[in-house]
């Protein structure tokens, strides 16, 4: 009895559902690219299978294009994948989900994730504002607003005027 | 003309108890992949539980496809090719998930002989073992750290992926056993070189040759093109800017 075509066309169907489930559950683009890689050998292994089913050498030569079409893609994947790694030190790809707005601080802290270091992410700071006690003389008539960002002087007034 | 027609009903009684089999052969394999996942990193028993379903799936499906001597290369190079792939999406450092997949494309060559297909077998080691090493490389530069990222411990929704993947296959097997899935052998007339009738000859590497120059001498032309603007495309995009700021 002869191998069955049947037999390599389901060898093939488990090796692209394995790649699809390992394109689905990791998160490493790098694991993700590898993971496209599996659908295609499974891919290519139904077209050789095909190519004997049939007598005739189409299916390799297609085969063959399809590993020209993986080359190409590996060297585009890996230059895109090395860009965005220089954007974000990571190569989670979750940090690409948004990609017009910068990710708030809350929903990173949410999903539990590391928070990453970029310039670009500096919120700005409110400059101080009043007069700065130790250096300008204090005014006359204890107001409020010149003082009330310290506590034990706002303290003392409340005492005083009791 | 009796006896197709007996042999067809005898057929969809083996189909139907095949498609029932190769269900629960699907599900079981799902179910230890998920433990497998999951006690990797947090229990050994459920690891030992998900490897235990898996060789239970994988032993139903090789008492299905029966033990003959000629299939026993394919059902060592197909298991193999199953544990690599297992071994891929169940670890957590990059490094051996790489492993995983060199296994299980050097098995997929051994399928690929068996088909006699050696060049594309050849080929495929080339190339894809070729780009695993240097994703390997990738990796190390990338990921060179002690402890492990967040982002390889956690699976984004494991389950669900499972899910989606068991229904995919469990579609494809019963697709492919349909009785009349497969098409009948014809031969290629408008491609005339592609046709080979001396398949197991040595030099059948040769008549692939001639057939992808003769037949496919445009779609040749045209693969190499594309190569040339993949390699541009891939310089371009990875370059550094001038300014320093990527």
């Amino acid at each position: 009895m002869n191998l069955l075509t049947e037999h390599i066309l389901i060898a093939g169907a488990i090796l692209f559902c394995v790649g699809l489930l390992g394109f689905l559950t990791r998160r490493s683009m790098i694991l993700m690219f590898l993971s496209l890689e599996l659908m295609l050998a499974g891919v290519s292994l139904n077209f050789i299978a095909f190519s004997r089913h049939h007598d005739n050498y189409q299916g390799q030569v297609f085969v063959i294009f399809v590993l020209t079409i993986a080359a190409c893609e590996a060297a585009i994947a890996l230059a895109l994948i090395v860009a965005l790694y220089r954007q974000k030190a990571t190569l989670d790809i979750r940090s690409w989900h948004e990609l017009g707005e910068v990710t708030p601080e809350v929903d990173r802290i949410e999903r539990n994730e590391m928070p990453f270091e970029h310039p670009d992410l500096s919120f700005p700071t409110l400059t101080p504002a009043g007069l700065d006690p130790t250096v300008s003389p204090a005014p006359d008539r204890g107001s409020a607003n010149g003082v009330s960002r310290n506590q034990p002087a706002t303290q003392k007034e409340v005492t005083t005027h009791a | 003309m009796n006896l197709p027609i007996a042999s067809l009903n005898s057929d969809e009684w083996t189909l139907v108890s095949w498609d029932t089999s190769s269900f629960l052969v699907v599900v079981v394999a799902a179910l230890g992949y998920l433990l497998l996942q999951s006690g990797i990193i947090h229990s050994r028993g459920r690891a030992f539980l998900g490897l235990i379903l898996i060789g239970i799936a994988g032993g139903i499906a090789a008492y299905r496809v029966g033990a003959h001597p000629e299939q026993l290369l394919f059902l060592g190079f197909t298991a193999l090719a199953t544990a690599g792939s297992i071994v891929f999406l169940v670890f957590r450092q990059p490094v051996h998930c790489a492993l995983g997949f060199a296994v299980t494309v050097l098995a997929t060559c051994g399928l690929f002989f068996l088909q006699s297909a050696p060049f594309l077998a050849a080929a495929m080691m080339i190339v894809y073992a070729g780009a695993t090493i240097i994703i390997f490389l990738f990796v190390l530069m990338f990921a060179h750290r002690s402890t492990l990222a967040n982002y390889d411990i956690r699976l984004s929704s494991p389950v669900t992926s499972a899910a989606v993947a068991a229904v995919l296959l469990t579609i494809l097997v019963y697709a492919i056993r349909q009785p009349d899935a497969l098409p009948s052998p014809r031969p290629s007339e408008m491609r005339p070189f592609s046709n080979e009738t001396h398949r197991l000859e040595p030099s059948s590497t040769a008549t692939l040759g001639r057939s992808l120059f003769s037949d496919y001498l445009w779609s040749v032309e045209l693969a190499g093109t594309l190569l040339l603007v993949a390699v541009i495309g891939a310089i371009a995009v990875a370059q550094r800017s001038p300014e320093g700021d990527a």
